[in-house]
């Protein structure tokens, strides 16, 4: 018998390419039908079913068992990656097959689209906690913990906005990017993916209120930025960063592969709204005709604004 | 609280008072055994008959839909792969209640942790990663070990025998894959897995020699699912062939490194056997309940038969063996968790002892049962068909004699 440990022949960037391509399967072949059966109920967990064949689910962090997290993180990690927004060799590198969830906060809130028959994922986004428990001003900035996109585009998102100091960093939460399954081809059932998610995301921001009373992320101004404006929301951008992620990150590629992305400050607006326009997502999200149904959500379009220059 | 059902004519209580050799097992297990002893009751008990009597190729994909639920399928899988994170000692546990109604059922969990552990043995995170986490998903899925082969048999056992095994499926090296051609025999679950660890010799190393594990998922074109064994018991779990034409397999899904196949296998048998030898005392306290509740309510000389002289001593016989076999086997179990490499004595003891004493208690508990024992509707001879089972998979009396005298003739630097 010998000992010596496989040392495979073919270049290493075929086998990194391999690796990738395992984990973008074997994520894609998961099934999470069983998830709103499983979670642990509280006030903000959501779960609808509007009869177009798929299921939305929000919930904490801390009511969703640990095997559905990975499953999750999984499924946005594979889509990243076929998207190029990941970085393969550092997939490779650590053997993932999984965002890490470890800095995932308890009270992180996590929209799912599911298909109701196969349980497959079409759909998911996060607003995702900083960390901070104790009640601190968004303006102190030396005493709060940063966001992950004041981070990238190294800025101090809030005084750039001039945000309210009344404002408390843990009651703010960022939006990490709306992702839909690359196997959804029709373009209707990806829009209805997105009003489901819009919907839950407004539910759960109602539900937890007045726990949330702003949202920060950085958006492609074409591309993502419709999403948040569709939700009512009237959204203050800031222009002139540069972000940036060190090489060895996992989303690195993220600022590469895209050409703008603006970092983002959008308040909250007041409950009888918020509920307002949350009955209004889920009237449309009933309709059969759900482009017809999306255009007349514009009524309640938000507004965009430049509001500050990063130095 | 007791679950009783009725089985032709007498009641069987499905809820036995715990026995002396598990009862200082920690907390989380003991609670964990009460949850699979509910599994038991509602999924496996009532539908034994039923797979039992099934053709030898159908698999009861409801029942394994509920044991995936209970997360039978990822015991030991780690956490950070959605796992359950449980060690020998966890799954020991749950296959002896289970076994306890249907060792058949039983190993259909047993056999894919069996394909997972040369994973964990790995210790290669990306082959873990490739394949652990598609145990967490909600569908269930099944994976197998693929060593036995018909003419090589216990020659792919046994270290020293490995140089004069014949017609062992070979591994030839193209670049960085290897081509995998063969066949293999008697494979628990090959039929409807989603991957195998498979077991093959290097292309020119004489008999086993050369045997190396691979992870080898089985939709890749050229692996065929050969005929089904059918089987005297164990009937709800299938076994089949599984047939190997010019398969490809990437270089980086060899297991353990080229040439290690045997010493993954011997380390994957030590984990295995305490779990096996925990279903044989599944098996053997199965008979044992239905013996005991039969002499209680059976009334012969106007007296219950467990207060004749020569049936009282049968039932004390009967318990102190499953006592004892569970000693033996949670020992095992446990020096399986907490000795790297796992030890070969313990559990070789182990299996050794309780594929004995399943086969000894079967029997008698279906002589204390007269002519009820012998029929079908009583359940009991299941119960005496399925005890030969596990004297042959996972080491034969044999197999596991030359391991234990080995281990006695090896010094060791532990104190004794």
């Amino acid at each position: 018998m010998t000992s010596e440990r496989i040392v495979p022949a073919g270049p290493s960037d075929e086998r990194q390419a391999r690796y990738v391509q395992e984990i973008i399967e074997l994520n894609r072949r998961l099934r999470f039908g069983g998830l709103a059966r499983h979670l642990r109920r509280e006030k903000s967990a959501y779960v609808a079913d509007h009869g177009f064949g798929m299921v939305s689910v929000a919930a904490r962090t801390e009511c969703i068992p640990r095997r559905y997290q990975l499953g999750l993180a999984g499924f946005r990690l594979a889509q990243y990656l076929q998207l190029s927004y990941a970085s393969a060799q550092v997939v490779a590198e650590r053997s993932m097959f999984c965002e890490s969830i470890a800095g995932w906060h308890p009270a992180d809130l996590h929209c799912v689209v599911l298909d109701s028959e196969s349980g497959e994922l079409l759909g998911y986004v996060t607003l995702a906690h900083n960390g901070d428990n104790e009640a601190v001003s968004v303006l102190e900035e030396g005493r709060r913990s940063r966001f992950p996109c004041e981070v990238a585009h190294e800025i101090d998102l809030f005084t750039a906005v001039s945000a309210p100091s009344t404002l408390l960093s843990r009651e703010v939460r960022e939006i990490k990017r709306f992702v839909h399954s690359r196997s959804l081809g029709d373009r209707t059932r990806r829009l209805r993916v997105s009003l489901e998610l819009l919907l839950a995301l407004s539910r759960t921001i109602e539900a937890e209120y007045p726990g949330i009373r702003a949202l920060v992320g950085d958006v492609e101004p074409q591309v993502a930025l419709r999403h948040l404006v569709m939700t009512g929301l009237d959204v203050k951008m800031v222009e002139g960063t540069a972000p940036w992620l060190p090489a060895g990150d996992l989303m690195h590629p993220l600022y590469t592969a895209r050409s703008v992305v603006q970092p983002f400050f959008a308040l909250v607006p007041e409950r009888g709204v918020v509920a307002e326009r949350v009955r209004r997502m889920e009237q449309a999200a009933t309709s059969r005709r759900v482009v017809e149904a999306l255009i007349d959500l514009s009524s309640m379009r938000g507004s965009v604004e430049t509001a500050g220059v990063a130095a | 609280m007791n679950h009783d059902h009725a089985v032709d004519g007498f009641s069987v209580a499905t809820r036995t008072p715990l026995f002396s050799g598990s009862d200082n097992l920690p907390e989380d297990i003991d609670l964990f055994r009460a949850a699979i002893r509910d599994f038991v009751d509602e999924h496996v008990r009532p539908r034994v008959d039923d797979n039992d009597r099934a053709p030898a190729e159908d698999m009861d994909w409801e029942l394994v839909r509920a044991g995936h639920d209970m997360g039978l399928l990822r015991l030991v899988v780690p956490t950070e792969y959605g796992g359950l994170g449980r060690g020998v000692v966890g799954v020991a546990v749950a296959l002896e209640e289970i076994a306890a109604a249907c060792a058949g059922t039983a190993l259909i969990f047993g056999a894919t942790l069996l394909g997972q552990a040369p994973l964990l043995l790995s210790g290669d995170p990306q082959l873990q990663a490739r394949f652990l986490p598609m145990f967490a998903g909600d569908e269930p899925v099944l994976a197998c070990n693929a060593i036995t082969e018909d003419a090589a048999g216990c020659d792919l056992l046994i270290p020293e025998n490995a140089v004069h095994a014949v017609g062992v499926v070979t591994a030839r090296r193209s670049g960085d894959h290897y081509v995998l051609i063969g066949r293999k025999r008697f494979i628990t679950n090959a039929r409807f897995a989603d991957f195998g660890c498979v077991y093959a010799n290097i292309e020119g190393h004489p008999g086993a020699t050369g045997l190396t594990a691979f992870m080898v998922p089985l939709d890749e074109p050229g692996v065929e699912r050969g005929p089904v064994a059918d089987k005297m018991g164990y009937r709800a779990c299938v076994g089949s062939e599984l047939i190997f034409h010019d398969v490809r397999v990437p270089a980086e899904n060899v297991v353990g490194g080229e040439g290690n196949g045997m010493l993954i296998n011997v380390q994957q048998m030590n984990m295995a056997r305490a779990t096996v030898a925990a279903i044989s005392t599944g098996v053997a306290r199965g008979a044992f309940e239905l013996a005991r509740t039969f002499c209680a309510e059976r009334e012969q000389g106007g007296a219950p038969l467990y207060q004749h002289q020569f049936t009282a001593r049968k039932l004390a016989e009967m318990t102190a063996k499953i006592d004892a076999s569970r000693l033996l086997y949670m020992h095992a179990a446990e020096s399986a968790d907490n000795q790297l490499p796992a030890p070969s004595y313990e559990p070789a003891v182990a299996k050794l002892f309780a594929d004995r004493i399943a086969i000894e208690v079967a029997q008698e508990a279906m002589s204390v049962m007269g002519a009820r024992g012998y029929l079908r509707s009583y359940a009991m001879e299941k119960f005496v068909r399925d005890s030969f089972g596990a004297r042959i998979y996972e080491g034969t009396p044999e197999v596991l004699a030359l391991a234990i005298t080995e281990a006695l003739y090896t010094e060791s630097d532990d104190d004794f």
